[in-house]
C-alpha cells in the first residue's frame, strides 16, 4: 500500500500503521481515511498530502 | 524596450531565490514544475539541506535526526536542477543591474528574484539574555547545540508560553530535564483557549512534570560556575534559582537589512501586493519577510502557501493570494487541541465537559440557542460536527450537554 507524505509537516502516513491515536486502524488505505482526518503531526487537511515518492512536475 | 521585455518571457530566466526556508523551497518547486529549462539558484545561510522548521521539535527531543526532517534529499536539487547554495549570505541586492551579492562578494544575476529571507527569533530586553547557555530554538544548528548542551544536564527554564516555547519545554522534559516555563501573561494561549481552558493545560503541563510561571517576567540572566542563575518575579515574589540551560521562545523580528534603502517598499517587513510582488517589477517577497496588506504572518503553513503563490506569478502565472486560514487542528504538548468561532463573547453561555485524568476539556459557546464558539482539547472527534452547527446556525437549545458528550 501506498504511503502518502504530509507537504506542510513532512509526517509519512503508512497505511500499515495507521493512525490508532485517531481511531484509525492499521491496513487503512490512505484513500479511505474519513474526509475530516486531518495530518495528526500539523492539522493539515488530507488534500495537503502528496504520494511519497512522486516527483516534481 | 517593452517589446523586448516580452520577447524575454518566453527564453530562459534566471531566478535567484534568497531563502531555503518554507517559502523559498515551495517557490523552486513550483517555478520548476512549471518551467523545466529556467535557472533557479535557492540560496540558503544555513549549513544544511532545507527542512520541515516545525519538526525542530521532534529533533530537539532527540525523536528525530537532522536527516530525518529534511524536505528532500540531498540528490533531488541535482536531479531537479535547482542549484542549491548553503552556507551563503546575500548581503547585498544591486538593483539597477539585477544582481545579488554574497558576503565573499561574488556576484549571481537574476531576471527575477525572490526575497524569502524568513524571520528571526526576538530577543527581549533581559539583562543578561546574551549569556553563554541561553539559546533560542530557529535553526537545526541551534538544535544541535542545545542537545549537545543538555548532555547530562538537569534543569531547564524557557523563557516565553507560546506554543513553540510550550512545544521546546516538552521536548527538553522527554529529554529528562526539569522544566520550568516563564509566562508574561497571566493566561497562556490565551488566542486558543479561554481562562478556565488554559488553567486546565497548566495542569496538564505539571501532570507531565512541566512547572508553569505565568504571570511572571524574567529580571535577569547571569553566568554562574557551572549553571546560570535567573532571577523571575512575579505579582507578589521574586524568585532566584539556576538551571543548566535557558531557551528564550519570544516571538520572532524581521531583518529588513538587505532592503533598505533600496527604493524597495518596506514597513514592518517588505511590502507586496496581491501578486506577492514588490514595488520593484520582477522582485517578489514571501513568507515571513513579506507583509501583504498590512499581515504579517509567520506562519510556517502561510509562507508555505505564499511561496507557491509568488513562484506561479515569478513563472508568468497570475495568482492571486487573499490571505491564509489557519488550520483548525494544533497539539499542545502531544494533546490535540481545536478551537472554532469566538469563545470571547462574554454574553454566550457555556457548557462543559472536563476529564482530568484523560486531559479533555471540551466547551461550546452557546448565544439565543446557537453554538457561536467551541474548545476541544484532549478529544476533537467532535469537530466536524460542531463546525457544521456554527457554521449552519443551527438551534440546539435543550442539547447543549448532548453535543460534548
Amino acid at each position: 500500500m501506498e504511503k502518502w507524505k504530509c507537504t506542510i509537516c513532512g509526517y509519512i502516513y503508512d497505511p500499515a500503521v495507521g493512525d490508532t491515536e485517531h481511531g484509525i486502524n492499521p491496513g487503512t488505505k490512505f484513500e479511505n481515511l474519513p474526509d475530516d482526518w486531518v495530518c495528526p503531526e500539523c492539522g493539515a487537511p488530507k488534500d495537503q498530502f502528496d504520494r511519497v515518492g512522486q516527483p516534481v512536475g | 524596450m517593452r517589446r523586448y521585455r516580452d520577447f524575454k518571457n518566453d527564453l530562459q530566466m534566471k531566478i535567484v531565490i534568497i531563502g531555503a526556508g518554507a517559502a523559498g523551497i515551495s517557490a523552486a518547486e513550483t517555478i520548476r514544475k512549471k518551467k523545466s529549462d529556467w535557472e533557479i539558484d535557492l540560496v540558503s545561510d544555513e549549513e544544511f539541506l532545507p527542512y520541515y522548521r516545525p519538526r525542530l521539535i521532534d529533533l530537539l527531543a532527540g525523536k528525530a535526526e537532522k536527516e530525518g526532517i529534511y524536505i528532500h534529499k540531498g540528490g533531488w536539487y541535482k536531479e531537479n536542477n535547482i542549484f542549491l547554495h548553503l552556507s551563503k549570505k546575500i548581503v547585498g541586492i544591486d538593483i539597477g543591474n539585477k544582481k545579488v551579492v554574497f558576503a565573499d562578494s561574488t556576484q549571481l544575476e537574476y531576471d527575477k528574484l525572490l526575497i524569502a529571507t524568513g524571520s528571526y527569533p526576538n530577543s527581549p530586553p533581559i539583562p543578561g539574555v546574551n549569556t553563554e547557555g541561553v539559546f533560542t530554538v530557529r535553526t537545526i544548528r541551534d538544535v544541535l547545540d542545545i542537545r549537545e548542551q543538555v548532555k547530562n544536564k538537569r534543569s531547564a527554564v524557557v523563557i516565553g508560553g507560546g506554543l513553540l516555547g510550550l512545544e521546546s519545554a516538552n521536548s527538553l522534559r522527554q529529554s529528562g530535564l526539569d522544566v520550568t516555563v516563564v509566562e508574561h501573561s497571566p493566561y497562556i494561549l490565551h488566542r486558543q483557549i479561554d481562562e478556565e481552558g488554559s488553567v486546565f493545560l497548566k495542569d496538564c503541563l505539571e501532570k507531565i512534570g512541566i512547572r508553569l510561571l505565568s504571570g511572571c517576567d524574567t529580571k535577569s540572566i547571569s553566568k554562574g560556575d557551572d549553571s546560570i542563575g535567573i532571577v523571575i518575579s512575579g505579582a507578589n515574589e521574586t524568585e532566584s534559582s539556576v538551571a543548566d540551560i535557558i531557551l528564550v521562545s519570544a516571538g520572532i523580528k524581521i531583518d529588513l537589512s538587505l532592503v533598505r534603502g533600496k527604493g524597495i517598499n518596506t514597513n514592518n517587513g517588505i511590502i507586496v501586493n496581491d501578486n506577492l510582488e514588490t514595488n520593484i517589477r520582477g522582485i517578489f517577497a514571501a513568507g515571513d519577510v513579506s507583509e501583504h496588506r498590512g499581515i504579517i504572518y509567520g506562519l510556517w503553513t502561510t509562507a508555505l502557501e505564499q511561496g507557491r503563490i509568488a513562484g506561479e506569478n515569478i513563472a508568468d502565472g497570475s495568482v492571486v493570494y487573499t490571505g491564509t486560514t489557519p488550520f483548525t487542528k494544533l497539539k499542545v504538548v502531544g494533546i490535540d487541541l481545536v478551537t472554532l468561532g469566538d469563545i470571547k463573547d462574554k454574553e454566550s453561555k457555556e457548557f462543559k465537559i472536563t476529564d482530568k485524568l484523560k486531559n479533555i476539556y471540551k466547551k461550546i459557546f452557546v448565544k439565543n440557542g446557537i453554538v457561536v464558539g467551541a474548545i476541544l482539547l484532549g478529544d476533537t472527534g467532535k469537530m466536524t460536527q460542531i463546525q457544521k452547527l456554527i457554521k449552519e446556525k443551527t438551534n440546539v437549545s435543550g442539547q447543549e450537554q448532548n453535543l460534548l458528550s
